[in-house]
């Protein structure tokens, strides 16, 4: 202990006041350096003040990027519980399900109004690689859900609209447009809820300007997206006749009606092959999507092997038996 | 390949999805060439500033006015590379490119607030005054450029990087702090070591986050008592008149 600013009490008084001898080591800095003075104290002050702000600004947005992260995944995993016999699902989800998704997809909704103010202007670029994570993963959501409702690639523009953090109302509430059935489905259950959170919010939100999805973004969060659809088939292939998963469905009569996995499959050949194609550049951006870009192909990988075995180890089944099954890759949710 | 492969019907993809994307990081590339090459320019200019200013620890206070002019059409051909990156980087959000960048403004930055900071902005009628610390603000109006922006996503020097600049110039002069001993001249040391406590003095206030800028902060200290060394050193030998600086450590 310094022996610095000895301001105990006179050795008389010492017994009655012991019981406050804590408040000189609450601030040590008072006792090496009073008050800090100098030419340059006042400027330093305005630094720390605009450091201090910065630093609190980006700790919300990581705050709020985990936060969707972690909604998203599960709307994920609501979205994996799905078993559709075909694609893209035409017949309305689940209620529980959808009830799920809109639980989540409303907190996403609310934090993404939230960082808003943090995302101005200098900031929106400033702190990207901060709420990117979370911007990426709940592209990867609503890609995945876009993939297995319309069976198409979810447009830049459109995951834009959902990641701006602008438009929670129609996203959650009553929609106007064809911006997903999904969302149509869910707007009895939700109006209530949504609308509560979102007006509040409306007048700020008014003069502040949406997030902007970067195409990386939008990119990588397609590259994770084709991990959920490579689970979505491994469980599928597990779950699906012998003779629907590789011959046409009972109903299919323009070569439309494959089952799921078979449409899986294709799809993430098409995808492969299609961000494959991408020259990615050398980038930070760059260097992620390549690693993204292995794991799909693995992924790929999986889903093919998983067929394989189907194929070799399931004709020797009899006709319409199901059942757990070493799915290959090792797709670790087998039912 | 992905025209060949395009499957049936019932395409999932959309092609022109991924040509936007193609376009779209073509065009980042094509932006990041841009930046660096103007950058490389950059980089000439501060090593020719460099060079100059670098020999302030081999000249004698009398002639540094003479050594401090020569630096002066560098410092002019750097507004002017300045200019065009401003050009290039104004065009997209700031923090999109800031990385590529931040170490070559770090270090102009530095040229100028060592070359302030030895007097070679001193106004033309005054005498050359050691010992002046640039702000931030004028740090920006020597390179022609804005600093600290908020309200406006346009191409700046950001407070961060100024401060890191700060952090060059104090071990810039710790070491100038040596050499001018050996020139002879006890007195700069005594200059140099008021103003790195005070600078010391300013970044304590700070509340860093772990990243480089706080690093590079906490060494500092190490700076200051290099400095507090020489001026022990002239002090116990009586080189110095202690009474104009109570900086000399008293045990």
């Amino acid at each position: 202990m310094p022996p610095t600013g000895s301001k105990r009490p006179f050795s008389g008084s010492g017994g009655s006041h012991r019981a406050g001898p804590k408040p000189q080591s609450h601030n040590p800095q008072t006792l090496q350096a009073p008050v800090p003075t100098g030419p340059y104290i006042s400027m330093f002050t305005e630094f720390r003040n605009e450091l201090d702000e910065n630093q609190d600004r980006r700790e919300r947005i990581i705050k709020a990027s985990r936060d969707i992260t972690a909604a998203s995944k599960k709307i994920i995993f609501s979205l994996q519980r799905l078993r559709p016999a075909t694609l893209p699902i035409t017949t309305p989800l689940p209620h529980h399900i959808n009830n799920e998704i809109l639980q989540y997809e409303t907190k996403i909704q609310d934090l993404l109004a939230s960082v808003l103010p943090d995302l101005q202007i200098l900031d929106g670029s400033r702190w990207q690689r901060q709420i990117s994570p979370g911007i990426q993963e709940y592209i990867e959501a609503i890609g995945f859900r876009h993939y297995l409702l319309k069976r198409k690639v979810i447009e830049w523009e459109e995951a834009g609209w959902y990641v701006s953090g602008l438009n929670g109302d129609e996203i959650l509430g009553r929609k106007k447009s064809d911006e997903g059935k999904e969302d149509v489905e869910m707007a009895d259950a939700v109006s209530a809820q949504a609308t509560e959170g979102e007006t509040e919010n409306k007048e700020e939100k008014k003069e502040l300007k949406g997030i902007q999805l970067t195409r990386e973004d939008y990119v990588l969060g397609l590259f994770d997206m084709s991990g959920e659809m490579m689970r979505f088939a491994i469980t599928s292939v597990a779950t699906t006749p012998l003779a629907q998963l590789l011959g046409a469905t009972a109903d299919a009569t323009d070569g439309k009606g494959i089952s799921t996995p078979q449409c899986l499959l294709q799809d993430l050949r098409s995808l492969r092959s299609e961000l494959e194609g991408l020259d990615l550049g050398f980038s930070a951006f760059g260097r992620d999507a390549e690693k993204k870009l292995q794991v799909m192909q693995g992924s790929v990988q999986k889903v093919e092997y998983a067929f394989y075995g189907m194929v070799v180890r399931g004709s020797e089944r009899p006709e319409g038996w199901v059942a757990d099954f070493d799915a290959g890759g090792g797709g670790g949710d087998v039912e | 390949m992905a025209e060949l492969t395009n499957p049936s019907v019932d395409g999932m993809i959309d092609p022109e999805i991924f040509k936007q994307v193609q376009n779209d990081i073509d065009e980042d590339i094509k932006v990041r060439d841009e930046i660096r090459g103007l950058l490389k320019s950059l980089d000439k200019h501060d090593r020719s500033i460099q060079s100059v200013l670098s020999r302030v620890h081999a000249v004698p206070g009398s002639s540094l006015a003479a050594l401090l002019a020569s630096a002066k059409p560098f410092f002019e051909q750097q507004r002017e590379t300045l200019k065009e990156l401003d050009a290039v980087a104004s065009k997209y959000p700031y923090y999109k490119y800031n990385v590529l960048w931040t170490r070559e403004i770090q270090a102009v930055s530095y040229g100028i607030v060592l070359a302030g900071w030895l007097g070679a902005f001193t106004p033309e009628n005054e005498e050359r005054k050691e010992g002046v610390l640039m702000t931030i603000k004028e740090v920006g109006e020597k390179l022609g450029i804005p600093v600290n922006v908020k309200g406006t996503d346009v191409f700046h020097l950001t407070l961060e990087e100024y401060l890191h600049s700060l952090i060059n110039l104090i071990e810039e002069l710790t070491r100038l702090a040596v050499n001018s001993v050996t020139l002879g001249d006890y007195q700069r040391p005594m200059l140099i070591s008021r103003f790195v406590k005070d600078l010391h003095a300013g970044f304590q206030l700070l509340n860093l986050k772990n990243d480089a800028l706080r690093r590079r902060s906490d060494s500092i200290k190490y700076n200051v008592k290099k400095i507090e060394d020489v001026v022990y050193d002239l002090a116990l030998r009586k080189l110095i008149n202690q009474t104009d600086n109570q900086a000399a450590p008293s045990q």
